[in-house]
């Protein structure tokens, strides 16, 4: 029986990508019976809020499971996470006053399952691209976009991007996105879904975000003895 | 007013069952069986004929109007309707001698023969022209509606048009009047918006034009004892949920009927977050249908404990994790 990877994420796209990698990483496919949402664009404490409710769902068994839940979230220029990146100039109050995210949801996994992962009868998968998932498609895409080279913001035309800038902002993280995607001639998602798939996952070994999510999946490799492996 | 269903191999349900609020809402992904839940009491209220069961004359309604679950076409179907003060009546499957099939009632139901609509209006019949009518109500397509406000209008039930126009201008604060004007002795709705001359419904947005036939619908002379919407938030401003969940609440309670209502707009669930045992969930596993109420599910959650401001109702239901909700669309889907 193949594994079950629960995915909380934005939508279908985010999840079939976020899964690759996944899959990528651990050398498992999985089940993936339910699908989970968080609404677009609502509030990170939503998300929080949700992704305790879907550890409560899965977590009261007594031994171990080849169960993974993954939450997906984007960063969005909250501070304390470990994989956080230094800018050329200080974020504005806006993000740098916004709650951290990963400790609070990491913390919350702990208290779930446990702080041992290794230990833990259900597993979690925390999946959050500092700043946003665009973070890690655009490397996969294009090796000339290094983590260290990639804009905080979403779209350069958002008024919290031209406040950064003072004036026009340069491209940001959706703008590379889409110029990319003009460039393959493919819909967005065949973009994201191909990046996951045949991309050299070395060129995300700049970003420590990824590294992050790259540990916690492994933790599965190490815990599973599934033979199931593509 | 109705306080528990129990169905039993109706269209897509073999053995579901429910509790009831004086305003209840479906939740349910599309081709879940929401739409047959509201047919079940559509079908319910058809004409009845007086049949002999037992030795006693009992009102029956022909099973014409029955459609059996496509497993279970051998079976028979049969249903309980639980009402306030524990009073329940049973629909019970009958076959006589001569072969003919009928569901035999042991007590009278409130709706009965009264041939329930299922109110999916359209846009246009609402604005349409029509012919005064001596018994005018609004049909399940919005036809009607001008004839029903026209003869609260004339009749003695002005107080019932105020109450409507009142309720008009609140949720569409453009409109000045309401009226109704004629052509060829037919009526068709017109409206007056500040500062302009008085339009006919036909030139209002398809929005404004379902409001009102809502509208109408709640506040008509006799409202049918269960009035069954369908996407009741088709064409409403998610704002206007705040005023109009409320409304529909307090219509239904103070006319002891019951609304039941489909929708698939989150930010309407958000509004029975006080009202948990309101909202009826339907999933669809194995071709049959299930109905869940709301709070048998939240059961299995901490939503309790979040903060309504965190943590809307709708979000939760959007989410998946009580259920109600589209299943993988293809979770083998990945891109060419």
């Amino acid at each position: 029986m193949k594994p079950a990877l629960y995915i909380l994420s934005e939508g279908e796209r985010d999840e079939l990508f976020y899964e690759r990698l996944c899959e990528r990483l651990t050398g498992f496919t999985f089940s993936r019976p339910d699908e989970f949402r968080s609404r677009h664009g609502s509030n990170w404490k939503s998300a929080l809020i949700l992704a305790r409710i879907l550890l409560d769902r899965y977590r009261h068994v007594s031994a171990p499971q080849e169960i993974a839940v993954m939450i997906a979230i984007d960063n969005d220029r909250a501070p304390g996470h470990p994989g956080g990146r230094a800018y050329p100039r200080p974020l504005p109050p806006h993000d740098t006053n916004k709650e951290p995210r990963y400790p609070k949801l990491q913390a919350m996994v702990n208290e779930k399952l446990g702080a041992d992962p290794a230990a833990r009868n259900v597993h979690a998968v925390i999946a959050m691209p500092v700043e946003m998932i665009e973070s890690w498609l655009l490397p996969l895409l294009n090796a000339a976009h290094s983590d260290e080279s990639l804009p905080p913001f979403s779209e350069a035309d958002s008024s919290i991007a031209r406040a950064y800038y003072g004036g026009n902002a340069p491209e940001q993280l959706k703008d590379l996105r889409e110029a990319e995607r003009k460039a393959r001639k493919v819909d967005l998602d065949t973009l994201f879904f191909d990046a996951a798939d045949t991309s050299d996952l070395a060129r995300l070994n700049g970003s420590k975000s990824f590294a992050v999510f790259r540990e916690h999946a492994e933790v599965l490799k190490t815990v599973w003895k599934s033979d199931n492996s593509n | 007013m109705l306080t528990h269903v129990h169905i039993r191999n109706f269209r897509s349900f073999v053995d579901a069952q429910t509790t009831l609020r004086p305003f209840t809402l479906v939740l349910g992904a599309n081709g879940s069986g929401k739409s047959n839940f509201l047919k079940f009491f559509q079908a319910t209220s058809q004409k009845c004929n007086d049949r002999t069961v037992n030795g006693q004359v009992v009102s029956a309604i022909p099973v014409v109007f029955w459609t059996k679950h496509l497993k279970h076409l051998g079976a028979p179907f049969s249903a309980d309707l639980g009402f306030t003060g524990n009073k329940v009546t049973k629909l019970a499957h009958h076959v006589d001698s001569q072969n003919r099939q009928w569901l035999a009632l042991t007590q009278p139901i409130p709706w009965q023969a009264t041939q329930l609509s299922i109110y999916n209006p359209s846009p246009d019949r609402i604005a349409a022209e029509e012919a005064p009518s001596s018994s005018p109500t609004v049909q399940g397509d919005g036809s009607g509606t001008a004839q029903v406000l026209d003869a609260l209008k004339t009749g003695d039930r002005e107080d019932l048009f105020d109450k409507i126009e009142d309720s008009f201008r609140t949720y569409v604060p453009e409109v000045e009047k309401l009226s109704l004007r004629t052509q060829e002795n037919k009526k068709q709705i017109q409206i007056r918006e500040k500062g302009l001359p008085a339009l006919p419904a036909t030139e209002l947005s398809e929005g404004t034009r379902l409001i009102l036939c809502l509208l109408t619908i709640l506040h008509q002379e006799k409202p049918p004892p269960i009035v069954l919407l369908e996407d009741i938030d088709r064409g409403l401003h998610p704002r206007l949920f705040e005023y109009v969940a409320p409304l529909i609440r307090r219509i239904a309670q103070d006319h002891d009927i019951n609304i039941i209502a489909t929708t698939h707009n989150p930010y309407l669930v958000d509004y029975f977050r006080e009202d948990k045992a309101a909202v009826v969930l339907v999933e669809k596993e194995n071709g049959e249908s299930r109905l869940i109420p709301l709070p048998d599910r939240l059961k299995e959650t901490t939503y309790s404990d979040a903060d309504a401001e965190d943590m809307p109702l709708g979000q939760l239901w959007f989410s998946g994790l009580i259920g109600g909700t589209p299943r993988a669309i293809n979770p083998q889907k990945k891109p060419a």
